[in-house]
């Protein structure tokens, strides 16, 4: 082997000390470097350049993520985030509509779901790019949850009600203000698609069997495993910054079902009473109040200054 | 609040960029030959600061060629970059200013 493939080959070796993704962006021209920088004649990296490539990889893997309200992948996330939703919501309530058809109960068992089956119209709609269409069916589907979830005779505020309401706000906001289906679906892969549709398929098989109807620590686990899966599955399938960006925005329609399976579970154990919980609800509409109205703020700036 | 002043590696890098789009190993050379042999960047550190730098906006590449089979990428300033190097030297002059005229006090400025 010559001098400069084996230098190559250790400089590589040496690489791997940075994530997949740096690698990907820099590997090549950081060998390319490397090799210009090291005198002819070597086969061994210098031990200060054998340092600097370690502790540099280290740093990069330690170094979290930069998160800002006003970041070039907020747009990206938000696209996707108008595409997964509904996707996911398809996936679910599709379950629960075949389940009540195959089982007898037909659809008189479903009447509170009549309305929200509006959402179903969310996809095709998002495919034919009639946002506008989108955002108030999606916003009519929203306000019947929000309905189901003040009536008077409502015992608890059911957290999966909750959180198909909130999962609807979000979705009119990344329809509303991302740059469209177009751009998401150059983002998303065949393994977005998958995990979307798989975690829509298990979110609605959940709400047939009821399998928080266990221990408590049996439901967070259950819960937990769900929520790990759905989160690695976009993680390794997104290009990270959007994908950990799209995870917040997934994260606010899942705080209310998750504490709410949670509490389901323990409740049926005799531990606590389940209590009506409407901050859950009501904290994160106006968190998305505010983000929205600060988004909103800083995009008619924008024009203006522009 | 006051902004944090910028790390001297970042500034080199920016102002070598200045000059014109440049690809890893020039910007390399360059910071060498500004900083006069002061600051040697080694490659790794010199990538994690060029991502660092593309994701705060303040530089973009500019263009891909291949050169004996490797990859070359050219790195360019943007205006967000330009304005913050033209903020860094303003920063950096004025507190020079101060420090010469407090020198020139004690009979140690440059006349």
């Amino acid at each position: 082997m010559s001098d400069s493939a084996a230098l190559e080959r250790r400089y590589r070796r040496l690489l791997v000390a940075f994530p997949a993704d740096h690698r990907r962006e820099y590997g090549e021209e950081m060998i390319g470097v490397l090799l210009a920088s090291t005198p002819e004649g070597r086969r061994r990296p210098r031990l200060a350049d054998a340092f600097d490539l370690i502790a540099g990889g280290l740093r990069a893997r330690l170094r979290p993520p930069r998160i800002g309200l006003s970041d070039a992948n907020w747009p990206d996330a938000l696209a996707v985030c108008s595409v997964a939703i509904p996707v996911t919501l398809l996936a679910a309530l599709a379950v629960n509509y075949l389940w009540n058809l195959a089982t007898g109960y037909g659809l008189a068992g479903l009447s509170d779901f009549y309305p929200p089956s509006l959402a179903l119209a969310l996809p095709p709609l998002i495919a034919m790019r009639y946002r506008r269409a989108a955002a108030v069916v999606a916003l009519a589907a929203a306000a019947w949850f929000w309905f189901l979830l003040l009536r008077p005779f409502t015992v608890w505020i059911d957290g999966l009600e909750a959180s198909y309401c909130l999962a609807l706000l979000v979705q009119i906001i990344a329809v509303a203000v991302s740059p469209g289906p177009r751009r998401a679906t150059a983002i998303l892969t065949w393994k977005t698609w998958l995990v979307l549709c798989a975690a829509g398929i298990a979110m609605g098989l959940a709400s047939i069997h009821y399998p928080w109807a266990l221990l408590t620590w049996q439901a967070a686990g259950v819960v937990v495993a769900f929520l790990a899966a759905v989160g690695a599955g976009l993680v390794v399938s997104l290009p990270k910054p959007v994908a950990f960006r799209l995870l917040l925005l997934l994260a606010i329609p899942a705080v209310p079902c998750t504490v709410w399976v949670l509490q389901f579970a323990s409740a049926m154990a005799g531990n606590t009473a389940m209590a009506p919980f409407p901050e859950l609800v009501i904290l994160p509409v106006l968190l998305l109040a505010c983000v929205s109205a600060v988004a909103a703020w800083r995009a008619r700036r924008g024009r203006g200054t522009a | 609040m006051t902004k944090k002043a910028m790390q001297e590696p970042t500034f080199l890098i920016l102002t070598a960029l200045a000059a014109g789009p440049q690809h890893g190993y020039r910007i390399m050379t360059d910071v060498a030959r500004i900083s006069e042999n002061r600051v040697r960047l080694r490659a790794g550190t010199l990538y994690a600061a060029l991502d660092r730098l593309r994701g705060e906006q303040l530089i973009d590449a500019d263009r891909d060629e291949i050169v004996d089979g490797r990859l070359r990428r050219y790195y360019r300033l943007t205006p967000p970059g330009a304005a913050a190097l033209a903020a860094e030297t303003a920063r950096m002059r004025s507190n020079a200013a101060v420090a010469t005229r407090r020198l020139r006090m004690l009979g140690m400025g440059n006349s």
